[in-house]
């Protein structure tokens, strides 16, 4: 009664249009005001304590690193190295697009800052070397999902605050689905790129590839010091987002000198102004998870479903669904937050590692980022192609394919997010 | 006045931001160069990391940035799309009233405890304010909105999150010399 209640408001106060967060912190409070004994003044102590959260206390400072790191120059380094590694195949500036995603999501940790920066860049050059607009379009706004799967990942820190599971092991974990991902666009690109016989650019020297490689190296030494430096127990996560935030200061400014001194102060504030946004969304869903637990809704519906007798994979198979149909209508960070605390308790009863649980999660929600009406990919996408919605829907749909046979690769085959981090740690 | 003050607000944040960022920073050089840790430092980056997201959620109803879905409002048509902009921006008003008053009796309770921070020499309270004032200038960025609908100012309560993300788009200028290389 008391849920239905609470999920009743929630939906109507998004549906009439106001903030996430607020409809999260409101439906909230409400639910406890008529029916729980918690006093207000305790309610909001629950919303203190999201600052008082360590591990949460890495999203801004990856933000920050992402903000030095998101600028043209970056993006267009990386591009150039993708491009002399892989251009020379059939359909090669598509493959390096992918791959240039792939680079870039290693330095942000968003999937529509991914396909904003790599997009705007390859998009234009794919048109006039003779692909399709649509081709180029669909392509750029399924492997821009790569933003959230390959580390450092703001979705998969969410997810590990929520589950008190390690980032350090998410973030290996997130490698390897992340490559196979990458690969599996590229080949699709290379199948179709022989049937429709698209351009093939002239073999790059080796010197042209290592001169590339050089100068891509600096920002790609981001993910070597957040990875490394974790996985060596040098820092912990949230030191590593906040070294990882000064390197960038220093490789944006002065060694790639993107952003001028006097350009800092406004990276801080855009870098500030994503936080916020952000932690107030992360504050109210924890309040909302909080309400939720304290009617004891996780443990009855993992109770229930326990008794329904379900196997690990069919349990799979409806949190598949379940995650496919809430990415359509919600972003990522919140549906984290209101549904692993729910999932997480039947995974482990029924023997699913919590860190796989997490990738399978992080891929569903990349599928909803692509699917309409709330896929954030496809309005950035259709932004910066002045496509419209409908004609980007109708160009990322065939290389959705690859996202959902990548699913199911992803939910049945736990070794392929487990095998790293098991080996390493 | 009101521009001094909004200059004063985007300082701010981008100043806690950056202090947030240099103490956690140095914290970690300072163990393994000086091998000397503060103890006071987590503590002291957690207060500011509250100050940031308090003061900042307010300043992010000014800008527009907080998300939401508009689709349905969008069919409403824009007179029955006002009308309910309106309810969910007065149910916001709500919201942030009902936080502020819960916040400051909590305030209130520990000013009367008189209990002290863990690590730092100062009382829990003063660090604890930024929940009140937060939710205080939340109410009045909210209420400016509601004001800013009604006399038709203003159409929308809620930005649009694509927008926001274009805004990082790279325009198509010939690489500099320095890229290529």
């Amino acid at each position: 009664m008391t849920t239905g209640i609470l999920f009743l408001m929630l939906f109507v106060f998004m549906l009439i249009g106001m903030p996430i967060a607020v409809a999260l912190g409101l439906s909230s409070v409400l639910t406890i005001m008529f029916f729980g004994q918690a006093s207000l003044a305790s309610l909001s102590l629950k919303l203190l304590n999201t600052s008082d959260h360590f591990t949460l206390l890495a999203i801004p400072f990856f933000i920050l690193s992402g903000a030095f790191m998101t600028t043209g120059g970056v993006a267009r380094r990386m591009v150039y190295f993708a491009n002399a590694c892989i251009g020379h195949f059939r359909g090669g500036l598509g493959m390096a697009s992918v791959l240039a995603c792939m680079l870039f999501a290693a330095v942000s940790g968003s999937s529509p800052a991914t396909v904003v920066a790599v997009g705007s860049i390859v998009i234009a050059g794919m048109v006039r070397s003779g692909y399709t607009k649509e081709f180029a379009a669909g392509v750029i706004c399924n492997a821009g999902t790569l933003g959230i799967l390959i580390p450092p990942s703001i979705v998969l820190v969410v997810y590990a605050a929520a589950t008190e599971t390690s980032v350090g092991k998410l973030f290996i974990a997130g490698v390897i689905p992340g490559i196979v991902l990458g690969l599996m666009m590229m080949i699709a690109i290379y199948v179709r790129a022989r049937m429709l016989d698209l351009p093939l650019q002239p073999r790059a020297s080796l010197k042209e590839i290592l001169i590339a490689g050089r100068n891509s190296l600096w920002g790609l030494l981001l993910l070597v010091i957040i990875l490394g430096g974790i996985y060596g127990g040098i820092f912990t996560p949230t030191e590593a987002a906040a070294v990882a935030a000064v390197y960038a200061f220093f490789v944006a400014v002065f060694i790639y000198r993107d952003i001028s001194m006097k350009q800092v102060p406004k990276v801080l504030l855009d870098a500030a102004k994503i936080t916020v946004m952000l932690m107030f969304l992360i504050a109210n869903a924890l309040l909302f998870a909080y309400v939720l637990t304290t009617e004891r809704i996780p443990q009855e519906i993992a109770e229930q479903i326990i008794s329904m007798g379900m196997s690990p994979w069919q349990f799979l198979i409806v949190v598949n669904i379940l995650l496919l149909i809430a990415g359509n209508f919600m972003e990522p960070t919140g549906i984290i937050l209101i549904l692993a605390p729910i999932l997480l308790p039947i995974a482990t009863q029924l023997g699913i590692d919590p860190v796989h649980l997490g990738i399978i999660m992080v891929v569903n929600l990349e599928i909803g980022m692509v699917t309409p009406p709330v896929g954030l990919n496809l309005f950035v996408t259709a932004g910066i192609t002045g496509m419209s919605i409908m004609q980007v829907v109708r160009a990322a749909l065939p290389w959705l394919s690859v996202l959902l046979v990548f699913l199911v690769l992803v939910t049945y085959i736990p070794s392929v997010s487990l095998w790293l981090p098991n080996w390493l740690f | 006045m009101w521009r001094w003050l909004e200059q004063l607000e985007e300082g701010l944040i981008a100043f806690l931001l950056a202090t947030m960022t240099l103490i956690t920073f140095s914290q970690v050089i300072a163990r393994y160069v000086f091998n000397y840790s503060f103890v006071w430092a987590v503590e002291l980056v957690s207060f500011l990391f509250a100050w940031l997201i308090f003061i900042g959620m307010a300043y992010g109803v000014r800008i527009g940035s907080h998300i939401g879905m508009d689709a349905v409002v969008k069919l409403l048509g824009p007179r029955a799309g006002r009308v309910v902009t309106i309810v969910a921006t007065i149910l916001c008003i709500a919201y942030s009233v009902i936080i502020f008053v819960g916040s400051w009796s909590y305030v209130t309770k520990i000013y009367e405890i008189g209990n002290y921070a863990q690590d730092l020499p100062i009382p829990i309270w003063i660090p604890r304010l930024a929940l009140p004032i937060g939710f205080g200038l939340l109410t009045v960025r909210f209420s400016q909105i509601l004001y800013w609908i009604i006399i038709g100012k203003k159409t929308h309560l809620i930005g649009d999150e694509a927008e926001a993300a274009l805004k990082l788009r790279i325009d198509e200028d010939p690489p500099s010399e320095q890229e290529r290389l």
